[in-house]
């Protein structure tokens, strides 16, 4: 039984917890008024945001308390959809699942203008990269934020190589995958005894690193000016240029990542970083050489990421410094954690939601980070593990067996 | 088959094992007792190369085990069963015992072992598509035995297999402890509860300070007074 006292204590949290939220997203988006043209210059917009969040707060107070649990209902909501995602992935065989992803993927640019196809080869992009980000962050659990930095290195590679040496982009596709591997080691090696925060800065320092060598170093790179006139691909002759062609030549890159990363998830080397993930004194004691899983973790990883550098080049023509910013890391870091760390299919969910998603918000202009920035901190919050979750999971996300808050970390 | 010589082992400063001495011999049970903090679970990680030696050898089957990484320790024949059991939570129940298999390539006889395992342990077999972080701390013990037996040891180095455990399992795992002794594999065991380790065990050192202060048959160190009003609870 609750006394009067009690409930009043039990309200009263949540309650100043509303109106510190309202105030803090209030001021956040204060300085975004400012700038802003709009009719409701000034004031009136800070305040009506922090109104809305104190109404979507106390209005989720309520559900809470109708359900008792304390669970909020968007959170079961949200869980529910997961699950429904989670048991279709699940119960659809893996191949029928991507045969029919492949399929729409092949299909879908024939209905579009160039600009939604540009978009489309974007995703390709992004999804190539996260997947060899997720190799490193989702599958052997290193957090590296400065995965750009292989990007970079692939985008260069055949920056230079095509306009200096005259390379090919069949001959450099592979020469980029490989340099970005050995950076990827190279990184490696100062970081073995690093774990969590501290890797995380200091891969962050070496992201950081290589964009301000490239950015300094003039007589080879030509520094902010960046590489002009990349050599597009060119297939039997045949010199691939328009957006859909891109577009085909990024599927079959996408096509490739996805069926290497499949195949090292379920390999013996997968179920070892996967091991060292969750305790690396025990994998150390079945016999896991730790320095050979991370080192070829980061390596396999920032090969991805040296082919979709060399694609990026090539698509562009045009590479610079700019392109290769902290904020890309945070970007890919987020359509890994978003999807699903350690999913595939996840994590090209998170890829292409992430991508087309500002594309969407386009029309909300200012507004979009903020709404990014807020569904990021609610996903978060609400569904921790991502949208599809990690594939190792479904077995304990059985409608009988609902995993205990311990197991979801 | 297993010797520990003047083994000194530092954590930092911290002088955690300081001159151990201890043997087991082919086929035995021998058992670690002491107090928390004797150093017995930093014995157990030194022989599986967890923690470096500051001095001393440790000889295995006549080789030195001291230059060996520890990730090649297991290949030898020495696994581990670890304190807090350590199985990984994110991976099934199968994948847990196939990582015990890692350095193995023996298809067959891995699959054997398997179902050694899953004989021993039949709600492993019923779980195995489960993953390790749901079952219950009983049951994640069994993986941990399971996990290590996998590797086919002729060592097995077992760290408080009953800590934390219901009375009816801590019977069980001893029950399977002394069946997987009878099978051929020989047992250094560190436990809390010395009385139910004494009762399986050939053999038996007790641990103080990082040292080991007494050793002696089992059924002798049962009767013996200290070790009954130290450890015995008698």
């Amino acid at each position: 039984m609750t006394t009067p006292a009690r409930s009043v204590a039990l309200i009263r949290r949540p309650l100043s917890r509303i109106v510190l939220a309202s105030l803090w997203f209030g001021l956040l988006s204060l300085p975004l008024m400012m700038e802003s043209q709009a009719p409701f210059f000034g004031l009136r917009r800070p305040l009506l945001v922090s109104a809305g969040v104190a109404v979507i707060g106390v209005l989720r107070l309520a559900v809470s308390r109708r359900a008792g649990s304390g669970a909020g209902g968007v959170q079961r909501a949200l869980g529910a959809t997961g699950r429904a995602v989670h048991h279709l992935v699940g119960q659809i065989d893996r191949r029928l699942l991507y045969a029919v992803g492949l399929a729409a993927a092949a299909l879908i640019p024939l209905g579009l203008n160039r600009y939604h196809i540009d978009i489309l080869t974007q995703v390709g992009i992004y999804v190539t990269l996260a997947l060899g980000l997720n190799i490193v962050v989702g599958l052997a659990g290193l957090l590296d934020l400065g995965y750009v930095a292989f990007y970079a290195v692939g985008a260069y590679a055949y920056g230079l190589l095509s306009t200096r040496v005259g390379l090919s982009f069949w001959e450099v596709l592979p020469l980029g995958a490989l340099l970005a591997a050995l950076f990827g080691v190279l990184l490696g090696i100062p970081v073995l005894r690093l774990r969590g925060d501290y890797l995380a800065i200091v891969t962050l320092g070496f992201g950081e690193m290589i964009r301000i060598t490239l950015n300094n170093w003039d007589s080879v790179t030509r520094g902010p000016n960046g590489i002009l006139g990349i050599a597009r691909p060119k297939i039997l002759g045949f010199t691939i240029s328009t957006p859909i062609q891109y577009y085909y030549l990024i599927l079959a890159l996408v096509l490739l990542t996805v069926f290497v990363v499949e195949r090292l998830n379920r390999s013996r080397i997968g179920r070892a970083w996967t091991a060292m993930r969750d305790d690396d004194v025990a994998a150390e004691a079945m016999g896991i050489n730790l320095v050979k899983t991370k080192l070829l973790a980061f390596g396999l990883g920032a090969t991805w990421a040296g082919s979709a550098g060399v694609f990026f080049a090539s698509k562009m023509t045009f590479i610079s410094p700019e392109s290769f910013t902290f904020f890309e890391s945070v970007i890919i870091l987020c359509m890994v954690v978003l999807g699903g760390m350690g999913s595939v299919p996840g994590v090209i969910l998170g890829a292409a939601t992430l991508v087309i998603l500002p594309e969407i918000m386009r029309q909300f202009a200012l507004y979009r980070m903020l709404i990014f920035g807020g569904a990021m901190v609610v996903m978060m919050v609400m569904r921790p593990q991502g949208l599809v979750g990690s594939p190792r999971r479904k077995v304990a996300l059985g409608p009988k067996d609902r995993p205990r808050p311990t197991a979801v970390s | 088959m297993l010797r520990l010589e003047e083994v000194h082992a530092h954590y930092g400063t911290i002088h955690a094992l300081r001159g151990v001495n201890l043997e087991v011999k082919e086929g035995q049970i021998v058992c670690l007792i002491g107090a928390n903090g004797a150093g017995k679970s930093s014995t157990l990680m030194a022989v599986s190369g967890l923690l470096r030696l500051s001095a001393g050898r440790i000889v295995f089957e006549g080789d030195d085990l001291i230059d060996i990484p520890s990730h090649s320790i297991v290949g030898r024949g020495i696994s581990q069963v670890p304190e807090g059991r350590r199985i990984f939570s994110k991976l099934t129940v199968l994948e847990n015992l196939e990582m015990g298999a890692y350095t193995r390539t023996d298809a067959d006889r891995i699959r054997q072992d398997l179902d050694r395992v899953f004989g021993l342990f039949p709600i492993l077999k019923e779980r195995r598509i489960q993953t390790g972080g749901t079952l219950s701390g009983g049951e994640q013990q069994m993986l941990a035995i399971g996990r290590a037996l996998m590797a086919r040891p002729r060592l097995l180095l077992m760290d408080e297999p009953s800590l934390g455990l219901a009375p009816k399992f801590v019977e069980t795992i001893f029950e399977v402890i002394r069946e997987i002794n009878a099978h051929g594999t020989t047992i250094l065991l560190v436990e809390q509860n010395a009385n139910m380790a004494l009762s399986i065990a050939t053999k038996g050192y007790v641990m103080e300070s990082g040292q080991i202060v007494l050793e002696d048959d089992a059924t002798s160190l049962m009767a013996n007074k200290d070790v009954q009003k130290a450890y015995l609870g008698g």
